[in-house]
């Protein structure tokens, strides 16, 4: 009797361990400030979602590289940049999109006279009536390839709408701010009317302890939430 | 010959007094058919309660040779295979007391016309086991190999049964069986561990309670690549198998549970490539039974009454492992310079889409299966009879494994497997029908062979299993390897299960009804409905008669209907199924004081749809004993099978050269003829002439040429041996 006691007071503390709850409080929800959306961080910072478009489109063209082989897949890229200058209206749209090349009308339109005089150098050089200044430019990379060339997909013919529907993992985002963005002190939202006088980040110690620290590699962590204004200054919320 | 007669009474009391696995229901339910018993058998139960070692078994030196005709052999064929064997079973058995014993089984096989490629012979040890009935007799146990049986829809083995079989074939087909460790019960071979509870009676009320558990592995997994030498499977199977049952007014009511499963673990421990899918089985029986006898409740009417009954419910499921692409994301940490801003820190992403182990429930389907059977017997001035009359109803979705695999297997050719054939269309016909089911019945050769370089099979990235292309095959093509001699045989039975996915791919056994046309897997052959009928009489051990008869339905697509009408044509397959045996000890009748036992039997059984299959069996026999210690054994089989619409069209052929064939119609016939003298005490001398034909029927489909041709084999064998028990 005294054994099944025992073994009752065993199979009851089992009992009880198995239906406490074990988890822990969340840890990664406490790192974000009150108010803390994905949408509005990218919002203040869209280069990290350029990047990460990027990087998209590095790792497709990389694992398609891998799947066809490397002989099939130059074949592939000299097809699709043939088509992608061709294809003027899409260049332009990639270019002119603030979230991917984010040029300006102007550097666009010299972009296109670049591009056209390289072409015409090119079919100069082709026809063999090129003057040493076009073999020269026919050399030349256009500068608004390089700068589109990120965004495109090998093989996708309209790389402006593969770029649309590409899909966006905005956890990348909220993980920056915990590991980087907040140390850092990046804002996270936009200011409300009353936080207009707070005192900008600039004008706080701390922007200088990181931008010059007192020994190499010594880095400070900003302890300060920041938010920024309409004209573009960060300012430090008060909490 | 009263001695005969009253060494087989012996014989089997001792067995049921002995036998350690107690397998209770399986015995009565397994009622064997009045069924010759071996001369030969051995005695040695009767000496069981010697305490300590003792050593028994028997001993064959024999030769058998095999002279095979046939027009469809090739000129260079080999038309003769012979073997000159001495063949040592030893049976050690140790008693530490009278309660429990060890039981272990060795076998030495010297072939002699082998014994100059290599002297030394390796002994195979092929049961291991620890037996015992412990407790005051409450609890019997077995440990390693055993024999189990529960009901014959949980845990059975379904055998062949064939009236009136004369002495000279059932003593081929015990000894075919014995080389695989099995026997004509329909108690399972079994590795693990088996307890049984009795109480014995309890309160003057209950007669008995009962309890058994039962836990046993029935596959095993392969541990290395190239062990597909090895009878190896890859799967880790086991069983865990449960019963109670109580006894009481001559009533008895039990339960009983069996689980089969595959274990995933090992499986896992070994990748699988791009195209490979590994299938995970499981199936589980609960069975509730209901019995009863008279003879319990009016013990002193002649006659007793009473009904058995079993009603199960199944569930089987299959899940699968395969390999498929798995989109993968991982975050990494990133650093870019950033214009107008400097150098960013970021959480980069990259996917990739690597092939994973995936799994997926595959299939599953839950079944219910029931039988009843009423029974009369009794014994009216010394007229032993037993009569029989049952229902069976299986849902098409029932499966229990363990009762639904029968030991016969066929499709094997046992003598003259050496032979070539003239076309491919023969060579393809005796690669899967195999040799006549007479053939696979009652003959087995069994071989001790040197183990080189050209018979050893390894995996397909060498060669052979001691060199890869770097070195020369020569170099070990006549290395004589100590103790590597390999025990083979050719057997055309077996002791392992069928899962259901293979029991569905194995169409060739359910489409060759050697053993039972309307219930291939015995009593739990799925999708059957039906009633069966049999009755057994035997006056004084004088005459004996035997007669079944079975109805049976299955469901039955009718692809040719449904094709025309365009709707789906379900019908039934209805199987008729009849036989009837006689036997007649002459010299009993005749008051002789010998025995001259004459039997013949006739069966035949037919389908209504399908392949219109039809089958007849006619068995006739004479064992006699002539003079002193001369005695004559003689028996005659001849099995047909017709399939009227034609047979499921095999593939064969390589791929440049595909071809189809059916076959259509199967004559088999075996003759055999012997002579056995007692020589002394247990030890006989066996002369016996066979003959054995089988011609097959078909048609085939070559691309452009079709046609019909048959495949016809003659075979001659001629055996003497000298067989010792001791």
């Amino acid at each position: 009797m005294k054994k099944l006691h025992h073994y009752m007071m065993i199979l009851l503390a089992g009992v009880l361990g198995a239906c406490s709850s074990m988890s822990v409080d969340n840890s990664y929800e406490d790192s974000f400030p009150a108010g803390f959306s994905n949408r509005e961080y990218v919002e203040l910072h869209p280069f990290l979602l350029t990047l990460q478009i990027k990087d998209y489109v590095n790792d497709y063209n990389a694992r398609l590289k891998k799947e066809v082989g490397i002989s099939a897949y130059n074949v592939q890229v000299t097809q699709d940049s043939a088509t992608l200058l061709g294809n003027i209206a899409v260049l332009q749209q990639i270019y002119l999109d603030p979230i991917y090349v984010g040029g300006t009308a102007d550097g666009w339109d010299a972009g296109v006279q670049e591009l056209v005089a390289i072409q015409t150098a090119k079919a100069a050089v082709a026809a063999g009536s090129a003057t040493s200044a076009d073999s020269a430019t026919a050399k030349k990379t256009p500068a608004l390839w390089t700068e589109v060339i990120p965004f495109n997909f090998i093989g996708v013919a309209d790389d402006f709408t593969a770029l649309k529907n590409m899909p966006i993992d905005s956890m990348a985002f909220s993980s920056q701010y915990v590991m980087f963005g907040r140390t850092h002190g990046w804002a996270y939202r936009a200011c409300r009317p009353d936080e207009a006088n707070n005192t900008a980040r600039n004008d706080l110690p701390i922007k200088n302890a990181q931008a010059t620290p007192a020994q190499k590699g010594e880095f400070v962590a900003d302890m300060g939430l920041y938010c920024r204004d309409a004209t573009g200054v960060d300012r430090l919320i008060i909490q | 010959m009263n001695f005969n007669m009253n060494m087989r009474k012996i014989l089997l009391t001792s067995a049921f007094a002995l036998s350690a696995t107690a397998a209770f229901a399986a015995e009565n339910q397994a009622e064997v058919v009045t069924q010759q018993k071996s001369l030969l058998e051995k005695l040695d139960s009767l000496n069981a309660a010697v305490l300590g070692l003792k050593i028994n078994g028997k001993a064959k030196a024999g030769a058998l040779a095999s002279m095979a005709s046939s027009d469809q052999f090739n000129d260079e064929s080999p038309t003769q295979e012979n073997q000159a064997f001495t063949d040592v079973n030893l049976r050690l058995t140790a008693r530490p007391s009278s309660e429990t014993m060890i039981d272990v089984q060795l076998r030495l096989h010297k072939d002699w016309q082998s014994a100059y490629d290599e002297n030394n012979n390796p002994i195979i040890g092929h049961w291991f086991s620890y037996d015992g009935t412990i407790l005051n007799k409450h609890v019997d146990f077995n440990l390693g190999y055993m024999r189990v049986g529960y009901t014959p829809l949980t845990i059975y083995t379904p055998q062949t049964e064939i009236l009136q079989e004369p002495e000279i074939f059932a003593e081929k087909r015990r000894e075919a069986l014995e080389k695989r460790n099995l026997d004509t019960t329909s108690r399972r071979l079994l590795q693990g561990l088996n307890v049984a509870y009795q109480s014995g009676n309890v309160a003057g009320v209950v007669d008995n309670i009962t309890a058994q558990l039962t836990g046993a592995r029935l596959r095993n997994t392969a541990k290395k690549y190239d062990q597909v030498f090895f009878d190896f499977d890859f799967a880790d199977r086991y069983l865990l198998g449960a019963r109670v049952g109580v006894d009481a007014y001559g009533a008895h009511l039990g339960a009983n549970y069996v689980n089969l499963m595959d274990r995933k673990l090992p499986s896992r421990s070994k990748d699988i490539t791009e195209t490979d899918t590994v299938y995970y089985d499981k199936n589980m029986v609960f069975s509730a039974e209901l019995g009863f006898d008279s003879k319990k409740l009016l013990p002193d009417l002649p006659i007793t009454f009473g009904l058995n009954g079993e009603f199960a419910m199944s569930k089987w499921s299959v899940d699968r492992d395969f390999m498929a692409k798995s989109k993968q994301t991982s975050y990494s940490l990133q650093q870019k310079n950033v214009k107008g801003i400097g150098d960013v820190v970021y959480v980069g992403i990259s996917q990739s889409e690597p092939y994973v182990r995936t799994n997926e429930d595959y299939r599953e389907q839950d079944g219910q299966s029931i039988y009843a059977s009423l029974f009369v017997k009794g014994n009216v001035s010394d007229l032993d009879f037993n009569v029989e009359a049952a229902y069976l109803k299986t849902d098409s979705s029932f499966w229990s494994e363990l009762a639904s695999s029968p030991v016969y297997q066929g499709h094997a050719t046992i003598l003259n497997a050496n032979a070539f054939y003239n076309n491919p269309i023969n060579a393809a016909i005796m690669e899967t029908f195999g040799a006549s089911s007479l053939e696979n019945l009652y003959y087995n050769v069994y071989n001790s062979t040197t183990l080189q370089a050209y018979n050893l099979m390894t995996s397909e990235n060498l060669s052979n299993a001691l060199s890869s292309e770097v070195e020369a095959a020569e170099m070990f093509a006549r290395l004589d390897n100590n103790y590597k001699n390999g025990h083979y045989y050719r057997n055309g039975y077996t002791g392992n299960t069928y899962k259901k996915l293979e029991a569905e791919k194995d169409y060739l056994r359910d489409l060759d009804p050697s053993v039972s046309l309307s219930l291939p897997f015995g009593l739990a052959t799925p999708d059957r409905k039906g009633i069966m009928a049999k009755v057994d009489v035997n006056w004084a051990d004088k005459v004996f008669f035997n007669g079944r008869v079975n109805m049976l339905t299955q469901t039955y697509a009718d692809y040719d209907k449904w094709l025309k009408s365009g709707t789906p044509v379900i019908e039934e397959n209805k199987f008729t199924e009849f036989a009837f045996g006689l036997g007649a000890d002459i010299g009993a009748i005749a008051a002789l004081d010998r025995q001259i036992l004459v039997q013949g039997s006739f069966a035949q059984a037919k389908e209504s749809a399908y392949l219109k299959r039809k089958t007849t069996r006619i068995v006739a026999g004479l064992t006699a004993d002539v003079w002193g210690p001369f005695a004559l054994l003689a028996g005659f089989q001849q099995y047909k099978k017709v399939f009227d619409k034609g047979g499921a069209p095999i593939y064969a052929g390589t791929e440049e050269l595909p071809f189809t064939f059916f076959v259509n119609d199967a004559s088999e016939r075996l003759i055999m003829g012997g002579l056995r003298v007692k020589l002394a005490s247990m030890s006989y001398l066996s002369l016996q002439y066979g003959m054995l034909t089988n011609e097959l029927q078909y048609t085939y489909n070559v691309g452009e040429a079709m046609g019909a041709d048959k495949l016809s084999i003659t075979k001659n064998i001629l055996s003497a041996d000298v067989t010792v028990n001791f």
